[in-house]
């Protein structure tokens, strides 16, 4: 219950600050660099490089180094993909967006980030194996403790199909998306709420979001849960709850010149009791940060 | 304390100059008439005003070279690409050139002394299309 109460004081935080805050519009859209705004029909690449790291909260995981981040985005009058998500914009309006899509369900990312698997990202889930050896798998599970991300049985990648609303208003957003497993392989779902606020003063654009999420039984059943698969001893067992994960999000750009911008990116993602009990959780928050400059063609 | 209606009769007649010359400079002239080299040219439109963008913006430029008193050929050239060579005298009155984006319009001796040189600007009836992002630039997880 302290942990909620501290992460709600971050949330009440973020919004007084952000409606104390200056505003000041950007003018002409096209001359911001780092705006949220794209031409239709053309191509948006970028490459930031720099240095960071994401953490990674399961046992024995590796950070994730951040070295370069790729921007990558095409928007036609509806279908769009943008870093991953592959979707279809139904309502485009001013105040008010509806889109459908499928993206890669990021979770499997912090098992084993620097397997080869995990670098092409659809070889598990294309051969559909869990795990690919089953009876291989489990005797060298049960051989060994603790229980690690190197020693759990195979977690396949997972593709999400989802349906997302948005309400603007001057500089803020409130988001809401549901998505779903459409691959089979955790047989469940997750929310989300956003709430974004950006706001921009003279070659600076800032972006803070505050971010709920929801995640059912079966996702986290599936990847943080703990079976006999996973391990021989009874007291790591662990069947997944459902949890809510609440996350804070900043970045802020500064524009250099039409192609060249910093970028400097934080956030804190703390977790729910759903996740931090499984004995694959050994942190409570995954925290990550960015500096680096940006380049777009 | 006399002096203050002066002193606001002043800044209202420099406030005054200051916003024309102002509006003067946001307004790119239609027709340019320029003197170098102790040759007036005149040069009409320096704007194509097309429909879309990425759409190619054709026009008919009107050149003129008055009292021209210059012996040798003339050539045209539009962004390094030479549109053709003449005697000051026999330049025709329009020439065609196409636009895809804001391009410089050359005009040099034939010896390569530059005599002229004006950007021709491209402006799109229909706005740029854009869209609102759906998620935020650089949103890696």
């Amino acid at each position: 219950m302290q942990a909620l109460a501290t992460r709600i004081k971050y949330v009440l935080l973020l919004l007084i600050v952000n409606a104390s805050l200056p505003v000041f519009a950007c003018e002409n859209p096209k001359n911001c660099r780092d705006n949220e705004y794209v031409e239709n029909n053309s191509w948006e690449f970028g490459v930031a490089i720099g240095a960071g790291v994401r953490t990674n909260p399961l046992s024995g995981g590796d950070d994730i180094p951040l070295v370069l981040i790729p921007d990558i985005a095409w928007y036609g009058d509806n279908a769009y993909f943008d870093n991953g998500e592959l979707g279809y914009q139904w309502v485009q309006s001013n105040d008010f967006a509806l889109e459908t899509f499928i993206e890669i369900n990021r979770e499997r990312a912090f098992f084993s980030f620097w397997h080869p698997e995990n670098i092409f990202v659809n070889s598990n889930f294309i051969e559909g194996s869990f795990p690919a050896s089953p009876q291989d798998d489990r005797q060298n599970i049960l051989s060994s403790t603790p229980i690690t991300v190197e020693n759990v049985a195979k977690r396949r990648w997972a593709v999400d199909a989802g349906i997302r609303a948005h309400k603007y208003f001057d500089h803020t957003e409130f988001n809401v998306a549901l998505f779903y497993d459409v691959s089979g392989t955790y047989d469940g779902g997750h929310l989300e709420a956003n709430y974004y606020y950006r706001w921009q003063i003279p070659k600076w654009a800032f972006s803070v979001n505050t971010r709920v999420t929801w995640k059912s039984e079966s996702l986290i059943d599936y990847y943080y849960g703990v079976s006999l698969m996973d391990t021989n001893s009874f007291d790591l067992l662990y069947s997944g709850e459902s949890t809510v994960n609440v996350g804070l999000y900043a970045k802020a750009s500064r524009t250099i010149n039409e192609n060249w911008q910093w970028l400097i990116m934080a956030s804190t993602e703390w977790l729910g009791d759903g996740m931090t009990d499984s004995p694959i959780v050994v942190e409570s928050e995954i925290n990550t940060v960015f500096v680096g400059l940006a380049y777009r063609f | 304390m006399g002096y203050k209606p002066q002193l606001y009769i002043l800044i209202l007649c420099i406030s005054i100059v200051f916003s024309a010359r102002t509006d003067a400079q946001q307004n790119k002239p239609m027709v340019l008439q320029t003197t170098l080299h102790g040759q007036t040219f005149s040069l009409s439109p320096t704007t194509c005003v097309t429909n879309k963008n990425d759409e190619t913006c054709q026009m008919d430029l009107h050149i003129v070279l008055e009292d021209s008193s210059i012996k040798e050929n003339v050539c045209i050239f539009l962004s390094g690409t030479s549109l053709g060579c003449w005697f000051s005298q026999t330049m025709p009155e329009f020439i065609s050139v196409k636009l895809l984006r804001a391009q410089q319009l050359v005009i040099k001796e034939e010896n390569g002394k530059t005599l002229f040189s004006q950007t021709l600007f491209i402006k799109y009836i229909e706005p740029i299309k854009k869209r609102r992002r759906i998620n935020n630039p650089w949103s890696i997880f």
